[in-house]
């Protein structure tokens, strides 16, 4: 270990002892809006050296006195170059121009144009909020995961479902952060569209595999998303109504170039559109809608000091007259500090808080029963940003987030049943982690990290022992704050680029991940009653190696970026479940878990185009997904749910002209491991299945073509008129969302195989939204 | 939970739609199916011995002949007289009751062990029958609404839990016929870990009736293993078709691949008869 720390400290100090240096940095804003920009890029053209900004909008950078031009980029905006005499530490500030289609002889960056193959990043998926919005969608409601679901390596949890699963890993497996909190469960009406409103949202980012060492907690993703600042210099709003949803955004400055601030609402109406046409009685009255409100400010108190405060609040609502009632949602709050303490060191200061619950409420009759569940979280973080010199840039931190488990009670007035709490578990997980970005030459360069992580899991807390048949032998209990059980875990994460020339790279990455939480779920498709549990001294924590290996080639003047990365995934302490397993309300069902391995392999394959009236991509992804438990299938290998041989998209967008654009999706995937039965017997009258193996079968093979339209026009006051049309499912093909086999009334023997199809027809959509 | 997922699915009812698939399944060899069973109620026990078969295939089901079967109570072994194909039993005195007992059964050169106890009875303190309201009233419906001409009833059925841990089985007779159209309401599998001890419980069913019928609640005292059993069978016939859950065969009591359970169980009947639906 010792070692290690001096050859890196030799590593990063190498080439940086010599010469007197000093440091431009600043931030880089959008300057019609006074935002900052997410990974902008400042290079020196004479040094051939640059860096990107943070998250924050902040650079720095170190290089030996002298005379220099300073490129200042950005996707979708003009370069701007600035020729500076740098002889002293130097404070330069920039606010870029976005690309607005009049101007065209000035030259407009698509990033960098080679920052794909010269970064060290690998698997990494960034949204561009303009093609987020430019691309069909069921019923018409833009979704940043329902985008990101047409790209190689990530796919679809289901018809319309907005979970999803990356290289192999299941839907629990991804990292969903807001403004750093995390959200626990990201989707609306069971599923079907993600809680995340496009009209607040900045920033997009899916790290698939190699996620750098400041995030953890999960084994396959990282989805990093970021709501818009507001608008720093004047007020600005979008109104919209569409299909389903209305959604209203208003931004403005706090106080001008000091401070700013957004909210954004949205509520669906989908209870007054459809539900007067339900055919079933049991809706009349019924309520069924959810809502979503995100909130944000921001204010400088110097040059040196900026806090920000964001909020996402959201809930479904369904409930059904005399009968039922269900709610459900996520509250998330985040506080940052940024604090420069020089022109090289940035601190962010973090405090989040998240919570997500639901609530059911059932009538029987003569009783009520209602029941709910919850977990929160309050964390604090620091990170801190050193930009060491031109070939450092390094990142350290240190986070801890104590989290509370209620996974079930329920109270109910029948007679004789008692209410029911399980017992409210706490935890704390932290880590500190360091990471290097280190430029070697101008081939090669290297980012190395390592993150540190701790899970305790403290009392009160009751740990039982089991007999073979299950019931209890023997129990443990732990006081309150008393440790039940700690783990460690190292997670190393490397990633290195080999530039082989301007416009191609060898890039390869290895990372380790741990995962403390587990999310139990009633259903394979993943449903609102899913609930989290820690590992315990029963349940350990999940772990996965992965490495990957990619070749990144431009053509074209940077046009067209192709990559092919090859991937593989161990994982490590996989869960599932013993048959009949009963997961809510179970106190006992830790007992009922089984422990596997999980492996994932495949290639992804993509062409893009970036610039010109034709944009899109072409993915196509080749992978094998397989697990193993003791418990399961005599202890064989099983196809995952998610594992989907053939995984292919192509998506473009056509400007037509200035105002009017078309846009169409096409995707393929392998059919979903199922398990069919293999045979019928009859016992207690009754005819069951008999099954052989788990998932051998597959269900049809799923295709679909999605449809848009964007015709925007711009009022004489330059605010503007858009409309959106979209088609999902043009050529009306049939994917089945459900089969079941029905019983002939007469002879229980006879099975007759039923296909549901959710929508086995073109469903349109029409959304008009205002911007002004 | 696939309930609530049809209800979701019904609302979609502007576009969704369901309809006959062809589905190339894979066989697999056929399975032995042994089903054992022996009731405080019955003078002895009884088993039943089948083969599995192809899913969509035509071939009946038959009984599998010239096994072996051997009963152990303590020092006890009882063999089992076949009375017709695939069907045994053997007479037991009450003596035999409330025992465990180990079950071993020898088929075509394999032999397939199961063991089960007989809890004491639970005694039924009443048994109450009522119109359905809330969702009761939604029971064994699915989403499709009330098309038919009967209308749904509560099935209230008392009964004291003793101290200590329990496992029930309710199955519901309609003029001596046992209803077997919906598992999920008209018959109920569950554990006491959800209601105090030594006081009265009640346990509501659900039934359609035109009124006039005779209920007759059978409420079975099963041990452990029969549970299991059950909720795994339950789990796994609504797993069926694989869309949102895996199915797996049940757990069986029994070694050696076996399917089908043994239970022996302490039982007590109580009748009552449907009230007429209030005119609506």
């Amino acid at each position: 270990m010792k070692k290690t720390l001096q050859t890196l400290l030799l590593l990063i100090l190498c080439g940086s002892l010599y010469a007197q240096k000093v440091t431009i940095s600043g931030y880089i804003k959008d300057k019609s809006s006074g935002e900052e920009l997410i990974g902008a890029t400042i290079s020196i053209d004479e040094l051939h050296v640059g860096v990107g900004t943070n998250v924050y909008g902040f650079y720095s950078l170190t290089v030996v006195p002298g005379n220099y031009t300073i490129s200042y980029s950005y996707i979708g905006y003009q370069v701007h170059k600035e020729k500076i005499n740098l002889i002293k530490n130097t404070s330069f500030n920039i606010e870029l121009e976005s690309s607005t289609t009049d101007i065209q002889e000035v030259v407009v960056s698509t990033e960098a144009a080679n920052k794909n193959v010269t970064s060290t990043e690998m698997s990494t998926t960034k949204l561009d909020m303009r093609e987020v919005k430019a691309l069909p969608v069921l019923f018409g409601e833009r979704d940043i995961i329902k985008t990101l679901q047409l790209t190689p390596g990530v796919k679809p949890a289901g018809e319309g479902n907005s979970g999803f699963y990356v290289r192999g890993g299941s839907t629990d497996q991804n990292l969903i952060i807001l403004d750093e909190a995390p959200v626990y469960n990201a989707s609306h009406i069971f599923g079907f569209l993600s809680v995340f409103n496009t009209e607040a949202i900045k920033d997009v980012k899916l790290y698939k595999g190699n996620m750098p060492a400041d995030y953890g907690g999960r084994l396959s993703s990282v989805l990093d998303i970021k709501m818009k600042e507001g608008n720093m210099k004047e007020y600005h709003g979008v109104a919209s109504i569409g299909t389903i949803a209305a959604k209203f955004e208003f931004e403005g400055p706090i106080v001008k170039d000091k401070g700013s601030f957004m909210v954004s609402a949205r509520r669906t109406y989908f209870d007054a559109l459809f539900l007067p046409f339900a055919t079933d009685t049991l809706f009349k009255g019924a309520k069924l809608y959810f809502y979503d409100l995100n909130v944000k400010a921001n204010y400088k108190l110097g040059e040196k000091d900026r806090l920000f405060i964001s909020g996402y609040f959201g809930k479904d609502i369904l409930s059904i007259k005399k009968i039922m009632g269900i709610d459900w949602g996520n509250t998330t709050g985040t506080l940052r500090w940024n604090h420069l303490f020089n022109d090289k060191l940035f601190l962010n200061s973090t405090a989040l808080f998240s919570n997500y619950k639901y609530n059911i409420g059932f009538n029987l009759g003569n009783s009520m029963a209602t029941m709910s569940s919850s977990i929160r979280d309050f964390s604090l973080k620091e990170d801190f940003q050193y930009y060491l010199n031109t070939n450092n840039t390094i990142t350290f931190g240190v986070n801890s987030i104590y989290h509370r488990f209620k996974p079930g009670e329920i109270s109910t007035d029948i007679i004789g049943f008692k209410n029911f709490k399980l017992p409210t578990k706490y935890a704390l997980e932290s880590a500190i982690y360091f990471a290097n970005d280190q430029t070697f030459s101008d081939r090669f360069k290297l980012n190395y990290g390592l993150r540190i992580s701790n899970f305790t899991l403290a009392g009160p807390y009751n740990s039982y022992t089991y007999r073979t048949n299950g019931t209890i032998s023997d129990t443990t209990v732990f006081k309150d704050q008393q440790i039940v059980r700690s783990y460690f875990g190292f997670e190393p994460r490397i990633s290195g680029t080999y530039k082989l020339n301007e416009v191609s790279s060898l890039k390869a990455a290895y990372s380790r991940t741990e995962q403390y939480l587990h999310l139990l779920q009633n259903s394979t498709t993943g449903t609102p009653f899913d609930y989290w549990i820690p590992s315990s001294d029963k349940v350990k924590p999940e772990f996965a190696n992965q490495g990957s290996v990619g070749y990144f080639r431009n053509l074209k003047d940077n046009m067209f970026e192709t990559s092919v990365e090859v991937y593989y995934k161990h994982m490590d302490n996989q869960v599932d479940y013993k048959s009949g397993t009963q997961i809510m309300l179970n106190e006992l069902v830790e007992r009922d878990l089984l422990y596997g391995i999980g492996q994932s392999y495949g290639a992804e394959f993509q062409i893009r185009k970036k610039a010109g009236d034709l944009t899109g991509w072409i993915g196509y992804t080749l992978s094998k997904t397989r697990k193993k438990f003791d418990g399961i299938d005599k202890g064989a290998w099983f196809n995952a749910k998610q594992d989907r041989t053939h995984d292919i998209q192509v998506v473009a967008v056509y400007q037509i002209n200035k105002k009017l654009s078309v846009s169409g999706a096409w995707i393929y995937y392998t059919g979903d491991a199922i398990t069919w039965p293999t045979g019928i017997y009859f016992v207690d009258n009754k005819a069951i299945e008999s099954y052989t193996h788990r998932n051998e079968d597959r269900l049809p093979d799923y295709h679909r073509l999605d449809l848009g339209l964007n015709y925007t026009k711009v009022t004489p006051r330059g605010h503007k008129s858009i409309i959106n049309v979209s088609i999902y499912n043009a050529y009306a093909k049939k994917n089945p969302y459900m089969i079941s086999f029905e019983q002939d009334k007469k002879d229980p023997r006879k099975k007759t195989a039923m296909a549901v199809y959710l929508f086995p027809v073109p469903i349109p959509a029409i959304s008009y939204s205002y911007e002004f | 939970m696939k309930n609530i997922l049809l209800i979701l699915v019904s609302l979609f009812t502007f576009s969704a739609c369901q309809e006959k698939i062809d589905l190339k399944l894979k066989s697999s060899d056929s399975k032995i199916v042994i089903e054992a069973k022996y009731s405080s109620l019955d003078k002895g026990i009884s088993v039943f011995i089948s083969k599995s078969a192809t899913y969509f295939g035509n071939d009946t089901i038959h009984g599998v002949k010239n096994a072996n079967i051997l009963l152990t109570i303590g020092d006890t072994t009882v063999q089992l007289q076949s009375i017709q194909d695939g069907a045994y039993i053997a007479s037991l005195s009450d003596k035999y009751l409330f025992k465990t007992y180990k079950l071993s059964v020898l088929s075509e050169g394999k032999n397939y062990e199961a063991t089960s106890i007989m809890p004491h009875v639970v005694k039924i303190d009443s048994v109450r029958i009522k119109e359905a309201t809330g969702i009761m009233s939604r029971a064994g419906n699915g989403s499709g609404g009330n098309k038919d001409t009967t209308t749904q009833y509560t099935v209230n059925v008392y009964f004291k839990d003793p101290i200590g841990a329990n496992y029930y089985k309710i199955i519901l007779y309609k003029n001596g016929v046992q209803l077997t159209d919906d598992p999920y309401s008209e018959e109920q599998v569950f554990d006491d870990s959800y209601f105090n001890s030594n006081i009265t419980i009640n346990m509501p069913l659900s039934i359609k009736s035109m009124g006039k019928e005779v209920i007759t609640v059978e409420m079975m005292s099963i041990d452990k293993a029969s549970y299991d059993y059950y909720v795994s069978l339950l789990t796994t016939m609504s797993a069926a078709g694989g869309s949102f859950s895996v199915p797996e065969n049940p757990l069986s009591n029994f070694n050696n691949d076996a399917l089908g359970f043994f239970s022996a169980y302490g039982s007590d009947t109580v009748s009552a008869i449907v009230p007429m639906p209030k005119v609506k």
